[in-house]
């Protein structure tokens, strides 16, 4: 258990095409599947020594990508979040998510290119669902939670109706 | 870019668009995903790289599956089976006792076998379950490839364009009504209605110049009509406006005593009650129509009667005409092949020019062959049929070809078998198939089917192995429809191929007949054909259906409603079957999908007119454009326009108040018992 609390807060330096490095938590660079499959594959001691470089993303992009795997470190895998996989897909997008997808457009683009590239399927969605958002004209603030019209009960509508009945028609 | 915010809506569209080029089409897709139907054909408008992209095939099919019945019913079996478990797509027990129970354990272990098999290698082990408890995203991943094969209807060898069948499923469906032909042209004063007698396609096999800029192909609708001549509608647009009449020959011409005559007597016109009246050769341009028991041909490129040929008894029912094979001729007693090339033999001996035909009616031809059947020489085989009345006949084709025919002529009517004839071995019967109901349409697929296999893969529980050998089989589907016990029928039988198919058995029937007459319709099926890949059918209470080739699941529905718009207040308008019903149904698109989008539409007669059935938001005419604006503009008109006006709202208000009574009444009803 001990080694498992260690294994997530092990640090991790992650180098971007730019030079520049970051140095993360482990939990929160697995978010990536690229980079959990890499420590995978290289074992935790040349991870711990040396920095993972990333190629295809500069810093300022790597630094976004990293403010959302920390705020999104503890979600529970990708399971749940996908249950309704072929159901009708919904754009709507968490507050936080929406705030955070507010930079500029190419900056937004190289965010979906980055999660692509890292293989974090969230984030994807996420940035795949602002963009669509734009595309249909909505701002994304709008669009986050239509509200449901609650459904009328015959009765209501018989008393609306009476209502009516009285005061419009002679 | 950090000023991009503020930029206003058009160009911030616009460098999205840009900003979207820049990324690989997959993301691109995923973007796409998460859009509406009508925000994609948006994205299509720009650029050609957007539209390729907005228009991928396997994108589409998926959708399809997402938005399909298929998967809905699917959904709801396993929550029915499985409530407790939240996950939408549980691991099944390893051995369901249903399965044991429901089939004799001695007989047909092969079958047993089968099912243990698609319970045992169609999910995922239960060694692939992921940490959630929740199977893995690779499990669901595969399993999700599974269901879309298992619901995926078209074969290894069929080219299906999925963007029109997204059309086709979804679409909005808007009837549209061709132009009613009138008596005595447009000329004459007084004109009255003209009755179409029946329908079928004509494609003229055009050089490319005919087509037009965007590969449109010339399509026309062959009808006769009441007052004996032949009409040619537009269906594709390709000569002026879309179904607006193209040509319309002399009235007459296909009476039976030519067109001088007296002609008033319903014994010399072409029978009302006969569906398969018409079939055009498009390769020769010829139509054949069949007029109590005489089969007249006529050349369509000059709309006069070249040839008849009479037979012993009315004819009920003709096959498709195509250059290959003689057509098909069922008469109440018995079936005949015409082939009209051995006739122009014949009549190339007798002493008349050309031109004679011009000036001549089907009366000459009439009597001519009259003259053949008291002749001495002997009657040409046909093959007796000891109950009468044919309605169907169908030539199928070869398997795996769309239309290559074969030599297998397949018969229905008013019989309970169909009967099975080889054009080879004419007139002597091959076989019969038994089917019970009032069969009156029928149509094929050069594709095999299995009523196991259809059966299981409606529940989705074929592996992808199981489902490539099912799919690569060699065979053929008869689709069938009618009535059975007053509730329509829709039947399905495999065939074997040629080849492998066991002379012994009975009209080449494989093991395998399916017979929905569960939930086709309530009332009797009429006519039924291929579109796209699903089965369109149209029943006796005015439906248009699309159904899944499983023969059951259904698609979608709708109603083809009236034909006169402009009707005025009527206490029927609303009554139940009062609705124009469609009495023959044909799909517009002959063939696998070419470079067109949204071309395959379905043209139906309902014994009087012609409709299409197009997949928009909006119908493209209506009989009333058609009709001649000779009203000078003046008071008359905004008289006439105001009046209309005032009993469309008084008619609105009467049907509001109806709602409203009835919806009282309801309340009123429900209250009294529950209180």
């Amino acid at each position: 258990m001990a080694e498992n609390k260690d294994k997530a807060t092990q640090k991790i330096t992650l180098t971007s095409n730019d030079g520049s490095s970051i140095e993360v938590d482990r939990c929160v660079a697995e978010r990536s599947m690229l980079i959990k499959n890499l420590i995978d594959d290289l074992g935790d001691d040349s991870v711990a020594t040396q920095a993972i470089p990333i190629p295809n993303v500069n810093d300022p992009v790597l630094r976004k990508v990293v403010e959302w795997c920390e705020k999104h470190r503890s979600d529970p895998p990708q399971s749940t979040e996908e249950e309704n996989d072929s159901r009708k897909k919904t754009t709507d997008i968490e507050e936080w998510d929406q705030k955070f997808m507010q930079v500029d457009q190419e900056m937004l683009f190289e965010i979906i290119l980055a999660a692509n590239y890292l293989d974090i399927k969230a984030l994807l969605d996420v940035g795949c669902k602002t963009v669509a958002n734009m595309i249909k004209g909505k701002s994304p603030r709008r669009s986050a939670r239509r509200s449901t019209s609650r459904t009328t009960s015959p009765r209501g509508l018989l008393s609306l109706w009476s209502f009516f009945r009285v005061s419009f028609i002679p | 870019m950090a000023q991009a915010q503020a930029h206003p809506a058009g160009e911030a569209e616009a460098e999205v668009a840009a900003g979207l080029a820049s990324l690989p089409g997959e993301i691109v897709l995923h973007i796409i995903s998460f859009l509406e139907p009508p925000e994609i054909t948006g994205l299509q408008l720009v650029s050609r790289a957007f539209r390729n992209l907005a228009r991928d095939n396997s994108f589409w099919r998926s959708r399809c599956l997402e938005e399909s019945s298929f998967l809905e019913a699917l959904d709801r079996r396993r929550q029915l089976r499985f409530p407790s478990d939240a996950q939408p797509t549980p691991p099944p027990p390893p051995l369901h006792p249903f399965w044991q129970t429901s089939l004799p354990p001695g007989n047909g272990s092969s079958t047993n076998a089968a099912i243990h098999d698609a319970i045992n290698n169609g999910r995922g082990p239960p060694s692939t379950v992921g940490p959630g408890g929740g199977p893995s995203l690779e499990t669901r991943e595969r399993e999700r490839v599974r269901i879309m094969a298992n619901w995926d209807p078209c074969f290894p060898s069929e080219r299906v364009s999925w963007y029109d069948e997204y059309i086709q499923r979804h679409a909005p469906i808007a009837i549209n009504w061709l132009a009613i032909p009138r008596f005595g042209g447009s000329s004459a004063a007084v004109q009255d209605n003209v009755e179409a007698r029946g329908v079928a396609l004509y494609r003229p096999e055009s050089p490319r110049e005919d087509c037009d800029s965007l590969g449109v192909e010339a399509l026309f609708a062959v009808s006769p009509l009441d007052d004996g001549s032949v009409c040619l509608w537009d269906v594709n647009g390709t000569k002026g406006k879309r179904g607006a009449i193209v040509a319309k020959s002399r009235p007459g011409i296909l009476f039976i005593d030519g067109p001088g005559a007296d002609n008033s007597r319903r014994s010399k016109r072409v029978d009302s009650g006969v569906t398969e009246c018409v079939s055009v050769d498009s390769h020769r341009h010829r139509a054949f129509f069949a007029v109590q028991s005489h089969l007249i041909e006529v050349d369509l490129q000059r709309l006069s009667v070249v040839d008849c040929e009479s037979f012993p008894w009315s004819i009920t029912a003709l096959s498709a005409a195509s250059p290959a094979v003689p057509l098909t001729v069922g008469t109440t007693m018995g079936i005949h092949l015409h082939d009209s090339r051995s006739r122009t033999s014949v009549r190339n001996d007798s002493n008349e020019t050309i031109d004679d035909f011009d000036r001549m009616g089907a009366k000459e031809f009439y009597e001519r062959s009259l003259r053949n059947i008291f002749d001495d020489a002997p009657l040409a085989p046909y093959a007796p049929l000891s109950q009468p009345g044919p309605l169907s006949i169908l030539h199928l084709q070869r398997p795996g070809l769309e239309a290559d025919l074969s030599d297998d002529i397949y018969v229905a009517g008013r019989f309970s078998n169909i009967l099975h004839y080889d054009r080879r071995k004419f007139p002597s019967i091959k076989g019969s198939i038994h089917s019970g109901a009032r069969l009156c349409s029928m149509a094929s697929l050069p594709y095999p089917f299995s009523t196991l296999d259809s059966e299981l893969r409606r529940t989705a529980q074929l592996s992808l192995e199981q489902l490539k050998k099912s799919k690569s089989m060699e065979g053929r589907t008869l689709i069938a429809c009618g009535e059975y016990n007053t509730k329509g029928s829709l039947e399905m039988y495999g065939l074997l191929s040629p080849s492998s198919a066991d002379p012994t058995s009975a009209g080449g029937l494989q093991n395998s007949t399916f017979q929905n007459r569960l939930n086709a319709s309530h009332s009797k099926l009429l006519s039924v054909v291929n579109h796209g890949t699903r089965i369109a059918f149209s029943d006796g209470s005015g439906y248009l259906k699309w159904f899944e080739r499983d023969g059951f699941t259904e698609v979608r529905r709708c109603k083809i409603g009236h034909s006169e718009r402009s009707q005025g207040p009527s206490v029927f308008a609303s009554m139940p079957g009062s609705d124009d019903i469609a009495r023959k149904l044909l799909p517009t698109r002959a063939g696998s999908a070419n470079g067109r989008v949204n071309d395959n539409d379905l043209l139906f007669w309902t014994g009087e007119k012609l409709g299409l059935a197009t997949f928009s938001s909006g119908p493209g005419f209506t009989a009333e454009d058609f009709e001649e604006q000779t009203e000078s503009l003046g008071e008359d008109t905004v008289e006439r326009a105001k009046e209309k006006a005032y009993s469309d709202r008084m008619r609105r208000a009467l049907e509001r108040q109806a709602d409203d009574v009835r919806f009282v009444r309801n309340l009123g009803i429900g209250s009294g018992i529950w209180r």
